[in-house]
């Protein structure tokens, strides 16, 4: 039963027309309830069971049904939608632990060694077609329970700092060079603990992850000599993009090696087009409202304008007012979905009362995650051949 | 009734939309808007007017609460921390009222313990008390910055006191407390508010003051009085007949909480019940109506359950910080929230108190008299006419007629000196 017109379906949500068509839905479906039982004897009779023979339940059952069928048929399917992008992102954090063990081969390889990739790679940049298909890699060995369980305790860890959904999110784990660049700009003192760049959530950091929070995680677990850089990259240099023999093959820049190139012929003028009238961008919405404001309209609605628009306040460095801006979408996001969790959770002392609701939030999203990421790997162990 | 609302909502937003519509046609023909669209690709310009014409229709909606609300919140704390201003007086007020029940002094046209009640609603022009003195100020100040004073911010245990002059029922909570407590539990208690005890605790009152120290000489008697009218009556016009309570349920259940150590969704099995009992037996299609009805309750949390709602609001009230603002760790983040919120609420209303004491000051020293608390707000109702505190503060018609009725049973003279 839809609480909107579907014929209105094109409007914004806050058109006026579709919060009409929502109240009438309202209206008509209350007055279905009441139609139905008003005059029902046996409802008559079921009610003697409250004080008052239940006076003003219908009316209560009425409104409670309409919201129902409208509000909490949308607020359900919310809920569900969450819950499924909860199991699908544990699913592909599933295939993290195989990314892991494929960049492993890759660096093996790279530096020379026989591992099981030879039989599967013949050049460094099919360990990035492997990686996307990560899921058809089929001779990496399985994933194991062990493998999972230190999975978890990753997750639960600071280094996991994109269980935000709004977190940048690395698609492309076999990508060595930037990788590597990454690990070699920590220098010479490489601490294995420091490879996480950021403790605070993706949504607070506003950087992208350079180096996925799984891997140092991994190198930390794994400890010094680090995989990447106790290993050279002799295989790779021949293969790619960044190939250092390559380029020196294509570059000339004085031209030696070049033929002259004819002279280019003389620009056929061109039939002067007239230029596009300007565009009337979101960008100039707010100038031209005000001064269509200031000029055209009433001063009763000025005033009204003047209210709706937010107070004035002192103006900020831009990456002071964005860093606000972030904190305030994280408290209000985090304080919204809290509040529909039914469920005492603890929040952490913190100069800052957003950041520490955003991390409870985050806390809790963590610990859906391990729960879904148990379901996944049971429906990824039941699937396996052999078994 | 839901349903005249929603008709009339309905209607509301039907004229909106035909404004919306209006405008986007005027935007388009009205040659006074053309030189300020002219020029621009027509595409774009359409786009323009047809977000225009939302946002006049904006205006239109919200504008005039807006306006309201934009005079509220450049001086929100100054009227909340100009009403607690006289929380001072509310003090002086019971001490006043504790001696006028022992008998040790008069008052000015006081002749009955309710008109205490009636003088708390109009304690800024109470005659005959004595206005608030600069020491008197800091010690509320003291009080206000100590962890003593907890009604602050939105805590769902400790709201603001309601009752400052309810002398019989913080008597009665202060009995519960004594040996031989009264058996009856139905009795109306209030706690003795928190700033009275402060301040008895900061002056040296004695021990055991005000209840153990001062007699209710004249309440009791007034309830003599009262008494014997109400059996003289009742001997003439026969007693009423006892309330018998229907012992049937309610079909609606409150009150699932009771503290933050319960779990957060109390309210949701209570309510939920009787609904899905009669959506089964009667509903035709009761199954997906029922998880619906389930996931409503949810996103209303803070509707139904009194700890989810103050916690809402104090995170609304942390809004107010315009910045960072600490909080602390707890086991419980709705707890850290409300916590947080206390603190931020106790350091705006101290920062607002200098100013509104030095208006009350000058009112005072200039001989105006200082601005009842309502309208001291920045949005109040200009046109209401003004009480009169001395009439509202007389002796009511009904206990003067009861009071004297039983000074005559009692053979003693009709009128107040007792």
């Amino acid at each position: 039963m839809p609480d909107d017109e579907p014929s209105l379906s094109h409007l914004p949500d806050d058109d006026p027309r579709r919060a009409a068509a929502r109240h009438r839905e309202m209206v008509r479906l209350r007055a279905e309830v009441l139609a139905r039982h008003q005059d029902d004897p046996a409802v008559r009779e079921w009610l003697r069971r409250f004080r008052d023979d239940g006076k003003g339940f219908l009316e209560s059952y009425a409104d409670s049904r309409t919201n129902s069928l409208t509000a909490g048929r949308n607020q359900l399917e919310y809920e569900q939608g969450l819950d499924r992008e909860l199991a699908r992102e544990a699913k592909h954090r599933l295939r993290e632990i195989q990314q892991r063990k494929l960049f492993a081969e890759q660096v093996r390889w790279r530096a020379g060694e026989t591992t099981a990739a030879d039989a599967y790679v013949r050049t460094a940049a099919d360990f990035q077609q492997w990686g996307y298909k990560i899921k058809k890699c089929h001779w990496l060995p399985r994933i194991t329970p062990a493998e999972v369980a230190d999975y978890l305790a990753y997750l639960a860890s600071p280094y996991c700092s994109d269980a935000d959904p709004e977190a940048m999110q690395t698609d492309d784990f076999q990508d060595y060079d930037a990788f590597r660049r990454y690990l070699l700009l920590r220098g010479d003192g490489y601490d294995p603990a420091g490879v996480h760049r950021r403790f605070r959530p993706g949504r607070l950091a506003g950087e992208a992850l350079l180096y996925p929070g799984w891997y140092a995680w991994c190198d930390q677990r794994d400890g010094p000599p680090n995989l990447v850089l106790a290993r050279p990259n002799l295989r790779g240099f021949a293969n790619g993009p960044d190939d250092d023999d390559a380029d020196e093959g294509d570059e000339d820049p004085a031209g030696i090696f070049r033929p002259t190139p004819p002279p280019a012929p003389p620009p056929a003028p061109e039939p002067a087009a007239p230029a596009p009238p300007p565009w009337l961008g979101y960008p100039d919405y707010a100038g031209l409202i005000a001064i269509l404001m200031r000029e055209q309209e009433t001063s009763e609605l000025r005033r009204y304008h003047q209210a709706c628009l937010p107070p004035p306040a002192e103006p900020a460095a831009p990456e002071v007012a964005e860093a606000e801006r972030l904190l305030n979408d994280a408290g209000h996001e985090a304080g919204r979905r809290l509040a529909e969790i039914p469920e005492r959770l603890p929040i952490a002392a913190a100069g800052d009362w957003r950041e520490a609701l955003h991390l409870t939030w985050l806390n809790h999203r963590k610990q859906g995650l391990a729960a879904a990421i148990h379901t996944a790997f049971a429906t990824h162990q039941a699937r396996q051949p052999g078994r | 009734m839901a349903t005249d609302y929603h008709l009339d909502a309905a209607e509301k937003e039907e004229q909106f939309a035909q404004q919306q519509r209006d405008f986007e046609h005027e935007l388009r023909t009205d040659p006074r808007y053309q030189p300020y669209l002219a020029g621009y690709a027509p595409a774009s310009v359409e786009a323009f007017i047809k977000h225009y014409a939302a946002h006049k229709v904006n205006c239109l909606r919200n504008g005039p609460d807006m306006v309201k609300f934009r005079l509220h919140q450049a001086i929100e704390y100054q009227e909340e921390a100009y009403e607690r201003l006289f929380d001072i007086q509310q003090k002086k007020l019971f001490d006043l009222q504790v001696r006028w029940r022992a008998g040790e002094i008069s008052l000015p046209g006081v002749a009955v313990c309710q008109q205490f009640m009636t003088w708390e609603m109009h304690i800024h022009a109470c005659p005959w008390l004595p206005p608030i003195t600069p020491a008197e100020y800091a010690l509320y100040c003291d009080y206000l910055a100590s962890p003593a004073c907890q009604d602050v911010g939105h805590h769902p245990d400790h709201h603001r006191p309601y009752d400052w002059q309810g002398y019989d029922n913080m008597r009665e909570d202060w009995r519960r407390t004594q040996p031989n407590p009264p058996a009856d539990e139905h009795l109306e208690c209030t706690p003795y508010p928190a700033w009275y005890a402060y301040h008895d605790a900061r002056t040296g009152a004695p021990a055991g003051y005000p209840f153990a120290t001062h007699p209710n000489r004249k309440g009791e008697r007034q309830e003599h009085y009262m008494h014997l009218a109400r059996e003289d009556k009742w001997a003439t016009e026969g007693r009423p007949a006892p309330f018998v309570p229907d012992p049937r349920p309610l079909h609606y259940e409150h009150g699932s909480e009771n503290s933050f150590a319960d779990p957060p969704d109390a309210y949701l099995e209570l309510i939920a019940r009787p609904f899905e009992a009669f959506a089964r037996t009667f509903d035709p299609d009761p199954e997906p109506l029922a998880a619906y009805h389930r996931a409503w309750l949810r996103q209303q949390n803070a509707h139904y359950s009194h700890y989810m709602q103050k916690t809402e609001s104090s995170r609304e009230l942390l809004w107010d910080a315009k910045g960072p603002w600490p909080v602390a760790a707890h086991a419980d983040w709705r707890q850290g929230i409300v916590g947080a919120a206390q603190e931020l609420h106790r350091a705006l209303l101290l920062a607002a108190l200098p100013a509104v004491f030095d208006d009350y000051e000058f009112r005072l020293a200039t001989g105006l008299a200082p601005a009842a608390p309502d309208q001291y707000r920045a949005y109040h109702d200009a046109a209401k006419p003004d009480d009169d505190p001395a009439e509202d503060c007389a002796v009511p018609e009904y206990l003067e007629r009861y009071i004297l009725r039983g000074r005559e049973l009692a053979g003693e003279p009709r009128d107040f000196n007792y």
